[in-house]
């Protein structure tokens, strides 16, 4: 009874042997140096070799979960640098039109400069709130900027 | 001349243009960059002298990608025939195996096994799939999808050993031939030409289905 099973599962052994060894590239390198990939060795060959598969963990692509995640993280984090990077330019680019403005703002505009009785002029309070306003805007986009450059850091 | 597979012929067409690099930033613009496509990151790429794009892992004779950009006259060198923006998608693909057949006699038995109207950077082409033993009883497929402009023919293949290599690599080439963009100028014209193949297409395939 059992020696049946036993010719049996020698046979399907012997099969399935068979058949991996079946599964093989031979690599064939020429006397001129030249190198043929066949199912059999080429006639004729200076040296013949047999390629496993390729390894799964050759290579750059993430090679299992724990890479895939370590390789999204490093995506996410290169996103929000770039963000970031992009949040201070931006602020940069505030501070920078608030000192303009600040610079531009100095001179008086029509209806600023009063009429003294002593025949001189000064500012008016309009001036010095609007003067107020244009520093605080700087001193904002300062603060903002100041703000991302640290925490970053 | 040893008549062995296609890798053999894309070999002697990377004969050295241009050095070989590897793909540090997968998105690669073509020779002319008159096409962007992602490639896969830590594979070699090549320009060829016929200022094609070849791509390879462990050699062009275990995998390879070629990209190639060519005038409309000049896309079937070896049967001298032409492609058109007016053919059919399965027109070309006709005379894209045909060409393919006339490397050698291995590819000359060649069998194929996928084609099919395939949709590339929004422009109507082709997808086909062959397979077909070289000179040591390797098998090898090639997977080629093309279309034609009226200014060029662009063909994106990817071949390898069926064993081992093509599934293992074949994503990738999915990957690049999903990412396969034509750069602005030619873009108007091709989704122009993507919206009369797919109005056609639709068509014909209902009266297939009928």
């Amino acid at each position: 009874m059992t020696a049946p099973i036993l010719r049996a599962a020698a046979f399907a052994i012997l099969v399935w042997a068979t058949s991996s060894w079946a599964q093989v590239i031979y690599k064939s390198t020429m006397p001129d140096g030249r190198v043929i990939y066949g199912a059999e060795p080429a006639p004729g060959a200076k040296r013949v070799e047999t390629l496993k598969p390729p390894a799964e963990n050759t290579g750059v692509r993430p090679v299992g979960p724990k890479d895939e995640a370590a390789a999204q993280q490093g995506d996410l984090q290169r996103e929000q640098q770039a963000a970031r990077q992009n949040e201070i330019q931006q602020a940069e680019e505030a501070l920078r039109d608030a000192e303009a403005a600040l610079t531009a703002g100095k001179e008086p505009l029509p209806g600023e400069r009063l009429g003294t009785a002593g025949g001189a002029s000064r500012l008016s309070d309009e001036y010095w709130e609007r003067q107020k306003g244009l520093e605080a805007a700087v001193a904002q986009a300062r603060k903002r900027l100041d703000e991302l450059r640290s925490t970053g850091r | 001349m040893n008549k062995f597979n296609v890798a053999a012929v894309v070999v002697l067409l990377g004969a050295c243009a241009a050095p070989p690099q590897r793909v540090d930033s997968s998105r690669t613009e073509g020779p002319d960059k008159s096409y962007a496509v992602d490639l896969p990151v830590g594979w070699i790429s090549q320009v060829t002298q016929n200022k094609q794009l070849l791509v390879t892992r462990d050699g062009t004779l275990l995998e390879y990608m070629l990209i190639t950009k060519t005038p409309p006259k000049e896309a079937f060198p070896k049967t001298k025939k032409a492609a058109s923006d007016s053919m059919l998608p399965a027109e070309l693909a006709e005379l894209e195996i045909a060409e393919i057949k006339s490397e050698d006699q291995f590819t000359a038995a060649l069998t194929v096994t996928e084609n099919t109207p395939a949709e590339i950077a929004g422009r109507s082409g082709f997808r086909f799939r062959v397979r077909y033993k070289n000179n040591l009883g390797l098998e090898i497929q090639r997977v080629v999808c093309g279309f034609a402009e009226k200014s060029a023919y662009y063909q994106m293949q990817f071949g390898a050993p069926t064993l081992y290599y093509f599934d293992r690599y074949y994503p990738d080439f999915q990957k690049a031939v999903a990412s396969f963009q034509l750069s602005d100028s030619n873009k108007k014209t091709s989704r122009l030409k993507s919206e009369r193949f797919l109005s056609e297409n639709l068509t014909r395939t209902d009266r297939t289905v009928r």
